[in-house]
């Protein structure tokens, strides 16, 4: 099977635990040679595979009959890299083409979310760019390639950079905490290994065509328990309680300062940081940065607080599918691992 | 020889200052359609993709190819009487490091390497203050140094099934030698642990030792580290970035850490890149030393080879666990 998007996070666990299991014979799809660091460790077959390249495509699906499509970015990215796969996929007549989208595609929504919600814009580039390329699926599916469209919550896990590097960096540097009522939406968290599985069974299933799945984990928990345990787990020393009032001031202040930052960054990013530490700023520069990355975006204090529960009843009815990693287990993985690739260190130290 | 990153980030750039040079060299790259670029984008005229035809035409050859074709090559302009610039890793074995330096003492010419490291002047510096016996001996050295792997690789050499050594060979050549530089020696191997499941490795922990010294180093290819040495010795504590040019910290006992600013240029990498190829052409007309000889890298190409050896795999729970 080929996987596109290889070299990231999903695209990555799906290339070492199809492999190590012996589940199927995988082919890794990269986007650059330089994001082939960590599949590249099992030896696998691995092609150059922009989604954006037809040529590409066309090379790296050659002599699979299935796609895992995992490769994302921005929102040109997602819907034309999506409509090149399922096209080139077509052309190979691939037998099962496998859609990673989101549950995002259902917009800002609360209660009980099932299959048969309907996808919403949320005005987010992502998110809209994921529902196109849904309806692209649809499309193709209709034209006779079999495909299935999984839909995870919030993936968490080894190497995930959002929800687990950041989250840990950003505990450390006291941008997040508890944070009252702030943060007790429901936080809808999968780990990554769950979310493979329920690929690989939807690779099986022969009733999974045509159908889209929510993938969630096991437990109903919110983002400030996630916060709690995993401030607990990493034993932070200073787990900070964080008032709505302040959470929404920061993001709000961090929304208005953001994109100047960023652009100064970009271009005089290292002449400042020179400049800076030559006339005795070099502190404040660093503590601007650093508020800068660990404050929460006001995108994420609204999914931070969103009261949706977004069920994987029907993955279980039709693949199986059962999540076995718990919060307590995902996070004593996440956090040995974390461990291990030097995170920890680097956030205790205070350096990002 | 190579048109790939480093020959268009690094060596080029330093020749465009040399006009009457870039008339007289000649560029060599397999792959037709990448030579054709980088002949156009630098204005070189002359270009082959295959070496042999320039063999015995050349005084001077810069090895900038995939690491384990390096001694092959070097070896071969050595015996034609060639001077050879070699991008590090030297060579993947002690065995092919030691060939490739009798075969230049054998034609009469220089060999050197481009472990820039060397040329950093807060690293050159560490090296002095352990030579003038100021801080006195070495008892322990940790270097830990890590980055998303991100350079421009045209080939993607490093991770066809061409390589099965990774981030120990690419960085190890550059963390090593200066840890062997800074000894004196090549100390011996404790241990290696690697993330290798049969490809190049992404993350490897080396632990060391030399009579009473003990040490470790820790490279990655997935994620940023501390990226900082830290030299314990008798009488002072030296520590620096290991990507730092021209700073580090000396602290003596319980004193405040001295802070030592040793270069102050404003772009490191135009420097670096102007004195190794000043350099080289200086050594082909006779005028210069190499800067780095290989001679020089051989403890540490021999201790790559001997963790490569010794390699176990570490624990990664979150890894194997896929039932």
């Amino acid at each position: 099977m080929l996987v596109t998007g290889a070299g990231g996070f999903v695209g990555g666990r799906v290339v070492e635990m199809a492999h190590l299991s012996g589940f199927a014979r995988v082919r890794a799809g990269l986007r650059r040679w330089n994001s082939a660091a960590r599949v590249a460790r099992f030896a696998v077959d691995m092609q150059l595979c922009d989604v954006l390249d037809q040529e590409q495509l066309d090379r790296s699906i050659e002599g699979m009959d299935t796609v895992i499509h995992c490769a994302a970015g921005s929102g040109d990215v997602i819907t034309r890299g999506t409509a090149n796969a399922l096209e080139a996929a077509q052309r190979h007549k691939v037998k099962r083409f496998v859609h990673i989208s989101t549950a995002e595609v259902y917009g800002r929504v609360s209660g009980e979310i099932s299959e048969t919600s309907p996808c919403k814009s949320m005005n987010n580039e992502y998110a809209d760019a994921k529902i196109e390329a849904e309806k692209l699926c649809w499309e193709y599916n209709s034209k006779g390639l079999p495909v299935v469209i999984l839909r995870p919550s919030i993936i968490y896990g080894p190497f995930s950079d959002q929800y687990t590097v950041r989250i840990a960096e950003r505990l450390f540097a006291g941008g997040i905490g508890y944070m009252k009522d702030s943060a007790d939406g429901l936080c809808n968290l999968v780990y990554v290994d769950d979310l493979v599985r329920s690929i690989f069974l939807s690779i099986r299933r022969p009733d999974a065509i045509g159908e889209a799945f929510n993938i969630n984990g096991p437990e109903k928990v919110t983002w400030n328990d996630y916060f709690k345990q995993f401030g607990a787990a990493l034993k932070i020393p200073d787990f900070k309680e964080i008032s709505k009032r302040r959470s929404t001031a920061k993001s709000t202040f961090k929304g208005v300062i953001k994109p100047a930052a960023d652009f100064i960054g970009k271009h005089y990013g290292g002449f400042i940081l020179k400049t800076g530490s030559k006339i005795g700023l070099g502190n404040e520069i660093e503590n601007l940065r650093s508020f800068l990355s660990a404050t929460p975006t006001n995108y994420e204090l609204e999914l931070f607080s969103r009261r949706a529960y977004y069920t994987y009843e029907k993955a279980s009815n039709r693949l199986g599918y059962s999540p076995r990693f718990d919060l307590t287990i995902g996070l004593q993985l996440s956090i040995k691992w974390l461990s291990h690739v030097g995170c920890l260190q680097r956030f205790a130290s205070g350096s990002s | 020889m190579g048109c790939g990153a480093i020959c268009e980030e690094f060596y080029l750039p330093a020749f465009r200052r040399h006009r009457d040079i870039l008339d007289q060299l000649v560029l060599v790259d397999n792959n037709e359609q990448r030579l054709s670029i980088i002949k156009t984008n630098f204005g070189v005229k002359k270009g082959f993709q295959d070496y042999h035809e320039i063999l015995g035409e050349v005084d001077g050859v810069i090895v900038a190819t995939p690491h384990s074709s390096h001694s092959r090559i070097a070896i071969d302009f050595l015996r034609e009487g060639a001077h050879v610039l070699c991008e590090k890793p030297l060579a993947i074995t002690g065995s092919d490091a030691k060939d490739m330096i009798m075969q230049a003492e054998r034609s009469g010419v220089t060999l050197s390497v481009n472990n820039v490291y060397r040329l950093y002047p807060s690293f050159r510096k560490v090296k002095e203050l352990i030579l003038d016996g100021s801080v006195g001996e070495i008892r322990s050295i940790r270097y830990l140094h890590g980055h998303h792997f991100s350079w421009p690789t045209v080939s993607g050499f490093y991770f066809g099934n061409q390589s099965r050594k990774g981030v120990l060979l690419d960085q190890g050549a550059h963390a090593l030698d200066a840890i062997c530089w800074w000894v004196g020696c090549r100390p011996d191997l404790i241990s290696c642990q690697t993330d290798s499941y049969g490809g190049p490795e992404a993350q490897v922990c080396l632990k060391f030792r030399h009579g009473p010294l003990v040490g470790e180093a820790i490279l990655s290819w997935l994620t940023p580290l501390l990226n900082r040495y830290e030299i314990d010795c008798e009488r002072a504590c030296i520590s620096g970035g290991t990507e730092d040019w021209g700073h580090l910290t000396v602290r003596f006992g319980s004193a405040k850490p001295r802070e030592l600013y040793v270069d102050g240029a404003s772009d490191p990498d135009r420097v670096l890149r102007e004195k190794v190829v000043d350099n080289f052409l200086d050594v082909i007309r006779g005028n210069a030393d190499p800067l780095v000889p290989a001679s020089k890298v051989v403890d540490s190409i021999q201790l790559i080879e001997e963790s490569y050896a010794a390699a176990e795999r570490f624990e990664m729970p979150w890894c194997d666990n896929v039932d």
